[in-house]
């Protein structure tokens, strides 16, 4: 292989090259050269001889370099080693900072362990802290503003599972005053306040309890599920209260006229039969369209008046037509077995009815020699009311009537008498003293009966008090009261006289004691 | 699956998650424990805790651990008392014609605060060796710190699976009865003290 291909270069390369390096500093070499020239070598060879010191040159160079660059690292060598195995490994150096070695059993350097225990707060958190301390003192103003009304509402919820409703309800209107003045309406104070009324019962309560829930609460809500038991109330109150007011409407107004000996019991009964078919239209005209409600502007917003929701049609209450059967059997004077009849139906039909039928039936059965069962209906009525005075009246006449124990029946009556003062408690202490033989303790007592209510039936029983007392002032004065009223009367009505028993006492014809026990320990009106 | 309802109770409740976390940085600092990172939120079983240290000393245990509990627990049940009476108790669902917000407000932030309110597994671990472990021998420690000890048992495990939120919605759900127990009593007698002052 020929030098011309060993560099890659032509024979034109070889010339121009040759041009180009005629330098000064070579004239020794070319002396020498041409000298030998002269003698064997040709030009070509010439040439690539220049090549070949020239390339020797530059690797000299580049060796004296790296020679140089060798001592001098030969003699730094020794403090680089040290560095090197000064330098902590790279999984060794704290995660924080990422320069330092890590402390024994830690994940950082000294420096940033330590600093970390300072760990800076962030300012946001700082404000959101506050924040809740400030609707904290909110809550508190609320819980202060609240709490007494909840308290009353809370006593309220006690008294009425305990049965005390006249109690709970008074509780329930503290607690709504109370809150109504910190702005506050308490929906469920108002669930439990009408619940608590439709168990007291009572007719008033009945027929202004839809109305009542209506003015409080939308239809929407008493579909909630906290308000199932309001609204089967309501539900039943709507019906009661429209039977009420259709018999109010219908046979009431129409024999109010008459006397009471006057009216035509058989067609009455016949009446009040014929509403047990009829259908009843709640919310709903005749023909069953929606009867528009009054929508009316009050203080801004619109409500509506006399709003009735669960618009349907129904039949009329069962049990209260069978109440106002026995009313009427009562007014009428129908014997005893036939009126009582009525209220035992409502009993067995809706035995949970209890302020309905259980006053007057637990009445009935004391005046009528079934004790037992009277006992039994006082029991019902104190079990679910303790404060409803009915179950002591007829607990007082089952202790006068039949167990002769006056002392018990006046204990009775005062324990009524606590739960609501009433003219007849007083007046059965008055006759279970004329039974014990204290006719001057009977006398004081028809004499604060009087004074509560100032009845033909009071009245009477003053006078056959004061009789049997010796009191013949007190006789007298109560005989003026007849003797005034009958100048009063007008043509056609008749004068009012004493009861048989007053007059029998007055003639002498009987004892108190005979009296009594004639009367069934009690005095005819 | 428990940590995706850990996680989900903690971002329903984030309001009480952030804010136990930073009871528990305030704790943190106090006590002067070295704290890995601030990020209060994260999705993992540390989100609404702080990473630090573990406790050395019992008092250092004992503030990591009571320190945020009794900071949430107090808020929790300021808010859970106001939400639960008025809107529970009392049925005050709306205020003047509107939706009554504030009394939203403070059942959920009564839920937030005392769905959050336990310790770390860590700190409760921390806290049980430090005082019931084979090295501690105060017994009057251990019996005066029983209740706390039990609270952070049950809760830690309960806020481990994310029921703590089931538990302190129920709790809310009941509080008017158990605040029934002794408030009426006590603002009887307080009234009756003040009418008896007047």
């Amino acid at each position: 292989m020929s030098d011309e291909k060993i560099f890659g270069e032509t024979e034109n390369e070889s010339s121009v090259f040759e041009e180009t390096t005629d330098m000064p500093g070579d004239e020794p070499k070319e002396e020498i050269i041409s000298e030998e020239a002269e003698k064997t070598v040709s030009p070509e060879d010439e040439e690539l001889a220049k090549e070949l010191d020239e390339i020797r040159d530059v690797f000299q160079q580049e060796l004296d370099k790296a020679t140089a660059q060798a001592q001098e690292n030969e003699e730094n060598g020794e403090t680089e080693e040290a560095e090197e195995k000064d330098e902590p490994e790279e999984d060794n150096l704290c995660l924080c900072c990422g320069e330092r070695e890590r402390m024994e059993g830690s994940d950082y350097c000294e420096d940033c362990h330590e600093a970390m225990r300072r760990y800076p707060f962030k300012l946001v958190y700082f404000l959101v802290a506050l924040l809740a301390v400030y609707v904290a003192v909110l809550a508190v103003g609320k819980i202060a503003a609240i709490n007494r009304g909840w308290v009353y509402a809370y006593e309220g919820d006690a008294l009425s599972r305990a049965g005390w409703y006249t109690d709970a309800a008074d509780k329930y209107q503290y607690a709504q005053n109370y809150l109504y003045r910190s702005n506050v309406e308490p929906k469920m104070v108002y669930i439990h306040n009408f619940e608590n009324a439709y168990e007291q019962g009572g007719f008033n309560v009945i027929t202004s309890f839809p109305t009542s829930v209506a003015t409080l609460f939308e239809e929407w809500e008493l579909n909630l599920p906290h308000m199932k038991t309001l609204k089967q109330y309501y539900m039943r109150s709507q019906v009661m209260a429209a039977t009420i007011e259709q018999v109010n409407n219908e046979v009431f107004s129409k024999y109010s006229e008459l006397s009471q000996k006057d009216l035509p019991y058989d067609d009455i009964i016949k009446e009040l039969s014929a509403f047990e078919s009829r259908m009843l239209h709640i919310g709903l005209d005749e023909d069953g369209n929606e009867i528009e409600e009054e929508t009316t502007e009050y203080n801004g917003s619109m409500s509506t008046s006399n709003a009735v929701y669960f618009k349907r049609t129904e039949k009329y209450d069962k049990s209260m037509l069978q109440y106002f059967k026995y009313y009427f059997a009562s007014v009428c004077e129908i014997p005893y077995e036939e009126r009582i009849g009525f209220l035992e139906a409502v009993k067995a039909n809706e035995p949970e009815m209890v302020w309905l039928y259980a006053a007057d039936l637990g009445i009935e059965y004391a005046e009528n020699g079934e004790r037992e069962k009277a006992k039994e209906m006082a029991q019902l009525i104190y079990d679910k009311s303790e404060t409803d005075v009915t179950s002591y009246y007829i607990n007082a006449l089952v202790a006068k009537n039949f167990d002769k124990d006056f002392d018990a029946a006046i204990e009775y009556c005062n324990d009524g008498i606590t739960y609501g003062d009433n003219y007849e408690f007083n007046r059965q202490i008055a006759l279970n003293y004329l039974g014990k033989g204290d006719y001057k303790k009977a006398q004081e007592y028809a004499q604060t009966a009087y004074d509560m209510n100032n009845s033909w039936q009071t009245v009477n029983t003053l006078a056959f008090c004061a009789l049997a007392n010796g009191d013949t002032d007190k006789y007298k004065e109560m005989r003026d009261i007849f003797v005034s009223y009958n100048k009063e009367l007008e043509e056609g009505e008749e004068p009012v006289v004493f009861s048989d028993s007053v007059l029998t006492l007055r003639r002498g014809e009987a004892t108190v004691s005979e009296i009594l026990e004639k009367g069934g320990y009690d005095l005819d009106d | 699956m428990i940590k995706v309802f850990y996680l989900i109770a903690k971002t329903v409740t984030l309001p009480g998650t952030l804010l136990k976390a930073f009871f528990e940085h305030i704790a943190c600092r106090l006590t002067l424990t070295a704290m890995d990172n601030d990020r209060y939120y994260q999705g993992n079983e540390m989100c609404g805790h702080v990473e630090h240290d573990l406790a050395e000393r019992k008092g250092q245990a004992f503030v990591l651990c009571f320190f945020p509990f009794f900071l949430s627990c107090v808020l929790g049940l300021i808010f859970s008392w106001a939400g639960s009476i008025d809107i529970i108790a009392l049925g005050e669902f709306r205020r003047n014609e509107q939706v009554n917000l504030m009394g939203f407000l403070y059942l959920y932030l009564g839920l937030c605060f005392l769905t959050n309110m336990f310790p770390s597994t860590e700190d409760y671990l921390s806290f049980k060796e430090l005082f019931y472990g084979k090295d501690s021998k105060n017994l009057f420690l251990k019996i005066i710190l029983a209740p706390f000890f039990a609270i952070f048992f049950i809760g830690t495990k309960l806020e481990k699976c994310g029921l703590s939120l089931l538990t302190s919605a129920a709790f809310i759900f009941f509080m008017p009865q158990m605040l029934a127990l002794f408030v009426p009593t006590l603002t009887n007698l307080v009234i009756d003290n003040t009418a008896g002052l007047g």
